[in-house]
């Protein structure tokens, strides 16, 4: 008996501690997922500021087809024809307002580049330009941490030559 | 010696039960404070989310202002007495937000290269007889295009956050 009740003998602190092992797991794990938002809502951000941009540079590049049509036009069909892109490159990769970056309010890094396509329906008679703008959002290191591309057709009535 | 016995398998002493309560409150104290410092950043950051979407809500209807109606401004940007982009103080989930839009002019800088048409063996059909120039630049420095920043602030403890989200308008209607 005596034995027994030695035995017994500070359990009630054993299963404290073991109480107390156990509120702290939980605690722990509730502020972890805390600590997790906060990331969570950075990338909704830098998403969301990636996709506005690519939107911008976007209507960028509507302006310049706009501004000069035949260029784009000439360097395409050249480059189609296997006679070199230089022109092509000269339109799309030279220009700092189609390509180059974007730092926004807490210093976050964001490169944009664009690049057209003329899309050709021989059955409708139409053509289409494709305008495509990837934004690439970089981290600390200078590592690509979020890539969005923005896509927009502008549609063109074929005419005939005169 | 029988008294002894029986207290002993009675159950827990009073010493154990004040070491326990001891220990539990030491704790349980630390880890309620943790508990209401997370809610406190849960809370935090659901209001970070709601101003998120509302700078992408306004920026959204930002971008379908017409160009020259795009100005920096802290209320109602209206077209024909209708808003069309409401701007100001928004209370939101019990919370007061305030939106501004910041407009700055930006040029723009294209470049291409030109085909010589002139050329005496030039044929519009033809790519082999294009000759293309050097590279050129047009350059056009006002009224063409602007760089929209929607600025959403709110209070935090005495501390003010803010969220910005830019894009870019372009005039094509040029």
């Amino acid at each position: 008996m005596i034995h027994n009740s030695r035995k017994t003998e500070g359990m009630a602190l054993i299963i404290v501690l073991v109480m107390s092992m156990f509120l702290l797991v939980i605690a722990v794990s509730y502020i972890r997922s805390n600590a997790q938002n906060r990331p969570i809502n950075e990338r909704h951000f830098e998403r969301a500021q990636a996709d506005f941009l690519g939107q911008g540079i976007v209507q960028l590049a509507a302006m310049k087809f706009k501004k000069r049509p035949a260029e784009f036009y000439y360097a395409y069909r050249a480059m189609r024809a296997g006679l070199g892109d230089a022109a092509m490159r000269s339109y799309l990769n030279s220009d700092t307002t189609l390509n180059g970056e974007f730092i926004d309010q807490v210093n976050r890094r964001y490169l944009y580049s664009t690049q057209m396509q003329l899309i050709t329906n021989q059955l409708y008679q139409t053509d289409g330009i494709r305008i495509l703008v990837t934004v690439e959002q970089l981290d600390d290191a200078g590592n690509v941490a979020l890539t969005r591309v923005q896509e927009h057709v502008i549609e063109a009535v074929r005419r005939p030559m005169q | 010696m029988r008294l002894f016995l029986r207290a002993c398998s009675r159950g827990f002493t009073l010493t154990e039960i004040m070491f326990s309560v001891l220990i539990l409150a030491g704790t349980m104290i630390p880890i309620a404070a943790m508990m209401g410092q997370g809610f406190e950043g849960t809370r935090r950051d659901q209001r970070q989310i709601v101003a998120i979407q509302l700078c992408q809500a306004r920026l959204n209807q930002a971008l379908s202002v017409p160009f020259d109606a795009l100005v920096s401004s802290n209320t109602n940007i209206a077209s024909n007495g209708q808003i069309i982009l409401p701007l100001g103080d928004v209370v939101l989930e019990n919370f007061n937000f305030n939106v501004s839009l910041r407009v700055v002019e930006r040029g723009v800088s294209y470049s291409y290269r030109s085909v010589d048409v002139n050329a005496a063996d030039y044929a519009v059909d033809n790519p082999a007889t294009w000759n293309f120039g050097a590279e050129e630049t047009l350059n056009i420095a006002a009224n063409v295009a602007k760089t929209a920043t929607i600025v959403v602030t709110w209070n935090e403890r005495g501390t003010q956050q803010n969220v910005e989200m830019s894009t870019f308008k372009a005039n094509l209607e040029l």
